[in-house]
């Protein structure tokens, strides 16, 4: 039987020390839980190789252009340097783009134009800013560096 | 007067008898219970330790995952690995997997005009994009154009 205190000769249960490991072990969760991180996803439309949807031939597309080195190009205006993480310079440029137009299927086609060497985090960073301007047509272009087989 | 101890020390003298304290323990196993209530999530994460995903403050949450394909971009290998399958290189051999998955799902009537069947590409951050190019043109060959990219939750930029 479980007991606070040892009787004499007796190995009882010691409640202080078990309180304290209970709570080591409640900090160490209440931590671990803390820095979990949340898995969650970014859509992008790929035109498709079979019947595709023959719009946008009035409208001009805006090109996001990402050297390998990271650097971003709206339409050839540099927007974002290579140790730009955030890209406010083009999240503003597409938040401009997209808050000219009320209905969203009017907005200009965004196609994203990465270097073959170009690393899938600068490529999300923009993804990141395309949603955070909320651009619904979103594309991607095949590298420029040579196509894949 | 007698000085009474409430420590260990305590223990096992015939006038300090310490019984078990059932409240306390109670309240703090109550505690624990709270906070792993409080954790716990109906969805569990499918990260994997060998893939680093980049992190985004805009993404969305995942949802209809009976209605996309989970494909892997191994770090390092570049190897792709999906629906455990022994992981390969030939990103072509990626097109068939993800047409009868595309087909199942559809009987299944998990995919519908509202609900596009989709690829959910997990990659690691240091992936170059001819990799990732490769496999959304399979994708596209096996008609899913719809891809979606798996990412951390930044908290710190919805700030």
């Amino acid at each position: 039987m479980a007991s606070g205190g040892g009787e004499e000769g007796e190995f009882g249960l010691q409640i202080a020390p078990m309180l304290d490991i209970l709570f080591v072990l409640l900090l160490f969760f209440m931590v671990s839980a803390g820095a979990n991180e949340k898995e969650q996803e970014l859509g992008v439309k790929v035109p498709g190789t079979g019947p595709g949807k023959a719009d946008g031939t009035k409208m001009t597309p805006i090109v996001i252009r990402i050297d390998a080195d990271g650097t971003v190009f709206f339409n050839d205006t540099p927007s974002g340097a290579p140790n730009d993480d955030l890209l406010m310079d083009l999240r503003g440029m597409l938040q401009r783009m997209t808050g000219a137009y009320s209905n969203p299927e009017d907005q200009d086609p965004v196609i994203i134009s990465p270097s073959a060497r170009t690393r899938h985090t600068r490529i999300v960073s923009v993804l990141d800013a395309a949603s955070y301007a909320q651009v619904k047509k979103l594309s991607f272009r095949a590298p420029p560096d040579g196509t894949p087989k | 007067m007698e000085a009474k101890s409430h420590g260990p020390a305590a223990l096992g003298e015939d006038d300090m008898e310490m019984e078990f304290q059932v409240a306390p323990m109670v309240d703090v196993l109550l505690v624990l219970l709270l906070f792993f209530m409080a954790t716990a999530t109906t969805e569990v994460s499918m990260q994997r330790e060998d893939i680093t995903l980049p992190k985004a403050g805009f993404g969305q949450d995942i949802q209809g995952r009976d209605a996309m394909l989970d494909v892997n971009i191994l770090s390092i290998t570049n190897l792709i690995e999906v629906l455990g399958v022994p992981p390969f290189e030939d990103a072509s051999q990626l097109t068939p997997i993800v047409r009868a998955s595309k087909e199942n799902a559809e009987k299944s009537g998990a995919v519908s005009a509202e609900r596009p069947y989709r690829v959910f590409i997990r990659a690691d951050t240091n992936t170059q994009y001819e990799r990732i190019h490769e496999v959304m043109k399979a994708c596209a060959e096996a008609g899913v154009p719809d891809v979606s990219f798996a990412i951390n939750e930044d908290k710190d930029q919805r700030k």
